[in-house]
């Protein structure tokens, strides 16, 4: 597939009172990424995407959809998620998703389709007011599906579910994006996105902290976990080897951070041969987390 | 066209809430023009007997004179529908689907025409239940009924209609501007009851006639009955095409400034 640009932004700025709440962000978002935006709450990601949705003006700044600007057409092409699901509290799922299929100006026939996808169909007939939360965001990802949009803006869609509601919703949007549609997905979670994005840009008080793609964040290939019952043996290998560096020992466990190239099997097959016998070897789990930490950090 | 009425009609008529207050509403204003007659003939009775001079009794429901009666009294009621409109405006933005509609593809202008289809419906149908009345009341009270007695004065019908129109299109600007439902129902009541009667007090009387409620309600003036006649006091009989420019501008003003505010406005 081409890598088309779907989303542009350049140096975009939104003010609010004496506080920048984005400030000179400049991104790219490419056809079938899965992109997320992380940060902290507070960082600005609502505002960005309000804004690429044209509910708030920029100060300064511009961006384009698909190389055009922003325009009710274009929007009917995006299926977005707001923070808290937004629907009338009177009315049933069916009657909520047709004022949306109205308003995209498509047909009521996909109604059904959406509703068993996101496990509505029973509840169908019952009011908005009466579903639960994670009924709710599951109502708002199928409004969001309408029309077969080319993209999905997500904010926050796991935000107070409980974990098989997070878990429902992170497999929804991973079958969405197997369609190949570009999702762009806000997230304090680090865990979220690092599971469920291609791309990512990590942003602070408004400002881009990185942005690029989710494995090159973690920059210097894989960091692993090592013990063996020979500690010093497997300390004095790991050190005179030329493509591993060793981070930290503690309590027999070393932290081992591999060159881009190796892989696990590659550390495992060379100490066998210096003949040193691992009894634990373990991908640690960092890279983002403490990227993130780091990028934060630097910053302050 | 039909998209922006789908939309509005499923918001508007699948509430439990919007069909209980129209109810309110429909009953409310059957019930006075129903009843209207036999209260101020009780009222004209008992005045006649402690009067000097016999009051004539009279008919309220005679054609043609039952469109301008009518009319007039409904005017009364039209807080009721600027309520109702009130109510759903300002749940757009307390659900903030205002905010849902315009990020899935409805332009700001298509949203602004869906309240303005909120403002029609319920013009549409105070006029109809008006019409209704009159249509029964006068075949039921009149003793001459050719077609001029019945047709005339019929377009006291459009002047009602302006009068709704442009009393919700103020309605309309106030919960624009304010957004909170009690904010704007407050806020509007107090201006139409308390402020520009204050006003009107006090500024000359030129500009008086023409604040906006004033001019609004004295498009339908108080019906030139016998008894009216009797006190000594006349009434004009007729629409001054005046009065409906000056109201149909204020109308366009409400409406502009409201669209103005809805386009600009960050969501």
């Amino acid at each position: 597939m081409p890598s088309e640009t779907v989303l542009n932004i350049h140096g975009i700025v939104k003010q609010f009172g004496k506080i920048k709440a984005v400030n000179k962000l400049q991104l790219e978002v490419k056809t079938a990424q899965i992109f997320g935006i992380l940060g902290p709450n507070g960082s600005g990601k609502t505002t960005t995407l309000s804004m690429i949705l044209g509910l708030i003006q920029p100060n300064q700044g511009s961006f384009e959809w698909f190389g055009q600007p922003l325009s009710p057409a274009i929007l009917k092409r995006i299926g977005s998620i707001l923070e808290t699901p937004l629907f009338y509290p009177y009315l049933n799922a069916i009657d909520n998703l047709k004022i949306i299929a109205d308003i995209k100006e498509t047909t009521y026939d996909e109604i059904p389709e959406l509703l068993r996808m996101t496990g509505l169909f029973e509840r169908r007939h019952d009011a908005f007011r009466t579903y639960s939360l994670g009924m709710k965001q599951r109502l708002a990802i199928a409004a969001a599906m309408i029309g077969n949009p080319d993209v999905l803006i997500l904010d926050e869609p796991t935000n107070g579910l409980d974990p098989q509601g997070i878990a429902d919703i992170r497999a929804m949007i991973l079958t969405i994006a197997k369609q190949g549609k570009t999702i762009i997905l806000a997230s304090h979670l680090l865990d979220e996105v690092q599971k469920i994005c291609t791309h990512v840009a990590v942003l602070q008080k408004g400002v881009c902290l990185y942005s690029g793609s989710v494995e090159a964040i973690g920059g210097d290939g894989v960091l692993l976990e090592v013990s063996a019952e020979d500690t010093d043996l497997l300390e004095k290998e790991i050190q005179s080897c030329a493509w591993t560096r060793l981070h930290e020992q503690r309590n027999g466990i070393l932290k081992v951070q591999l060159e881009k190239a190796y892989t696990p099997a590659d550390l495992n097959a060379y100490l066998i041969e210096k003949g040193v016998r691992v009894n634990h070897l373990n991908t640690a789990k960092k890279s983002l987390e403490t990227h993130f930490l780091e990028l934060l950090k630097q910053q302050a | 066209m039909k998209r922006l009425g789908l939309i509005t009609f499923r918001k508007l008529f699948k509430s439990r809430v919007f069909w209980i207050m129209l109810s309110l509403y429909v009953l409310s204003l059957s019930g006075m023009l129903f009843g209207v007659e036999s209260f101020v003939n009780k009222i004209a009775g008992d005045a006649s007997r402690n009067s000097p001079i016999p009051i004539p009794d009279f008919s309220l429901y005679q054609f043609p004179y039952v469109w301008h009666n009518l009319s007039y009294l409904a005017g009364f009621l039209k807080v009721f529908p600027a309520l109702i409109l009130i109510v759903f405006v300002a749940a757009e933005y307390s659900y903030r689907t205002n905010r849902l509609q315009i990020m899935m593809g409805l332009s700001r202008g298509e949203y602004f025409v869906t309240q303005g289809l909120i403002i029609l419906a319920l013009v549409l149908i105070s006029v109809l239940i008006l019409a209704m009345w009159v249509l029964i009341q006068g075949f039921l009270h009149s003793t001459e009924l050719s077609l001029i007695s019945i047709a005339d004065k019929s377009y006291f019908m459009a002047a009602y209609a302006l009068e709704i129109m442009a009393f919700l299109s103020f309605a309309l600007l106030i919960v624009t501007m304010l957004r909170r439902s009690g904010l704007s129902i407050v806020t509007f009541l107090v201006a139409y009851y308390v402020i520009e009667p204050i006003i009107r007090f006090y500024v000359p009387e030129v500009v008086a006639i023409n604040l906006p409620f004033k001019r609004i309600g004295s498009m339908i003036d108080v019906p030139n009955s016998s008894l009216m006649q009797l006190f000594g006091l006349n009434f004009k009989t007729y629409i001054e095409y005046q009065d409906l420019i000056v109201v149909l501008l204020y109308t366009l003003l409400f409406l502009g400034i409201s669209y103005w505010i809805i386009r600009k406005r960050n969501l």
